[in-house]
């Protein structure tokens, strides 16, 4: 048990959800049988070296194995789709929290078929679903991060401002409405991480004065944890996080060693393939409980 | 707020927005959008939600040199939340008991006093009008508090209201 482990009440960033009565955290999370990157819908999508499957696939298992041993959290599935590549990234499925999931309907129309099946899950496992009108795009928990009582929301990239408000009424959690300046920086979850006990990596640079303003008003000086562009651009801000544990690409050793000093235990995993397609290890997984 | 000189040719537009417009600096970003593309705007109405999850809306006229440079603006706008006046409903709210107006209705902007020679004159029969929507006439008329009747469907907030 670490010294930060040992202090702390854990509270759940989802609530208390259909799936909480063992008290036990569960990711979700889709096996990448159908993954590839057969069209490009971010910048990190363009222009690069074709995605070795067969390594994508161990690097994916790393990712669960270290969900499971490092974090202990229980990693449920959601079944792959053919012709769905990115169903793999689950953090877009839905925003969770409480009894609701708000479904994801995607600025792209590459995307929209993951939709049905999100709705599917999360009907099956006891969820309330909320969906959004056809006119409004809201990518999910990759574009919506619980930290404490509220909300930090992404949007004008991805996600439109007024799924915010529909957010809020589905959740009732209030939500700071955070601008994306860095096409690089698509989704929040790319440039920020909110961790345990009130802790936020972000990157500074993927954010305007105004949103760099919002986050200094929120949140105390010793709980920021600032990274560089050149770690943010190694997916350091898409980090999973469980208990005291935080698990992130491999190549942040700065950030690494900070986290350490604050009590974390940090686990560090090449998934290099999946970069190629502009996700990491948040993409890959979406907390229900 | 009227930065700008009135003499020079404008095209103006009454946007709406609805949000969290406060905590997030969203209004302060709109307005400092406005500014830096030469144009200027008017605040018709805003209200401030009371509590964190509450929304807060604003309507407000954007005026710029020129028709494209509006639509320009517009465009820039949009990301942020603009919706054109006239193309979101109006919210509305029934009220409760007679005479009493609830508390999200609209208010008419009256003035209540007038500073004259030093000193403070009341505006006699000064009550806050309210906007009471006759639906069978397709009408919408001031009213007074005292003249509200239980079940009448008055406007609230500030949305799909349009200012001249």
């Amino acid at each position: 048990m670490s010294a930060l482990q040992s202090e702390r009440t854990w509270i759940s960033p989802v609530g208390t959800t259909p799936l909480s009565a063992d008290g036990k955290p569960k990711i979700l999370m889709c096996p990448p049988d159908y993954f590839t990157v057969e069209y490009a819908i971010n910048p990190w999508m363009e222009n690069i070296a074709p995605c070795d499957e067969a390594l994508a696939k161990r690097q994916w298992e790393n990712l669960y194995n270290a969900i499971i041993k490092e974090a202990g959290a229980e990693v449920l599935l959601m079944p792959p789709v053919q012709g769905l590549p990115d169903l793999v990234f689950t953090a877009n499925a839905a925003f969770v929290y409480n009894d609701t999931a708000v479904i994801a309907h995607y600025k792209y129309p590459e995307r929209r078929g993951e939709e049905p099946y999100c709705v599917e899950w999360f009907n099956k496992h006891g969820f309330k679903v909320v969906e959004m009108p056809d006119s409004v795009f809201f990518e999910g928990a990759g574009d919506a991060l619980t930290w404490n009582d509220r909300v930090f929301a992404g949007y004008k990239t991805r996600t439109d401002i007024a799924s915010h408000n529909l957010l809020t009424a589905a959740t009732g959690l209030p939500v700071l409405s955070m601008e994306l300046t860095d096409p690089r920086f698509y989704h929040i979850d790319v440039c920020m991480c909110p961790l345990a006990d009130g802790h936020l990596i972000y990157s500074p640079a993927a954010f305007d004065e105004y949103g760099n303003a919002v986050i200094e008003a929120n949140v105390p000086p010793e709980k920021r944890i600032p990274v560089t562009p050149e770690e943010a651009s190694k997916f350091a801000c898409n980090s999973v996080n469980v208990f005291d544990t935080v698990i992130f690409n491999e190549g942040s050793h700065r950030l690494a060693d900070e986290l350490k000093q604050r009590g974390f235990k940090v686990v560090q995993v090449d998934l290099s393939e999946f970069l190629k397609s502009g996700g990491s290890s948040k993409c890959l997984t979406l907390r229900v409980a | 707020m009227d930065g700008l000189s009135t003499s020079v040719a404008r095209c103006g537009q009454t946007v709406e927005f609805k949000g969290h417009l406060i905590d997030s600096l969203t209004l302060s970003k709109i307005a400092d959008q406005i500014l830096r593309a030469d144009g200027y705007y008017e605040l018709n109405d805003i209200r401030v939600g009371t509590r964190q999850k509450d929304f807060s809306s604003v309507s407000m006229t954007v005026f710029a040199e020129n028709e494209t440079r509006l639509k320009d603006l517009m465009e820039t706008l949009k990301p942020y939340g603009a919706i054109p006046a006239g193309s979101a409903n109006a919210e509305t709210v029934r009220v409760a008991q007679d005479g009493v107006a609830p508390d999200t209705a609209f208010t008419l902007k009256m003035p209540k006093r007038v500073f004259v020679e030093g000193q403070w004159l009341t505006l006699q029969d000064g009550e806050s009008l309210f906007l009471k929507i006759l639906a069978e006439q397709g009408a919408v008329r001031p009213v007074k508090a005292s003249d509200l009747r239980q079940g009448d469907r008055l406007v609230s907030g500030s949305m799909g209201i349009e200012w001249s």
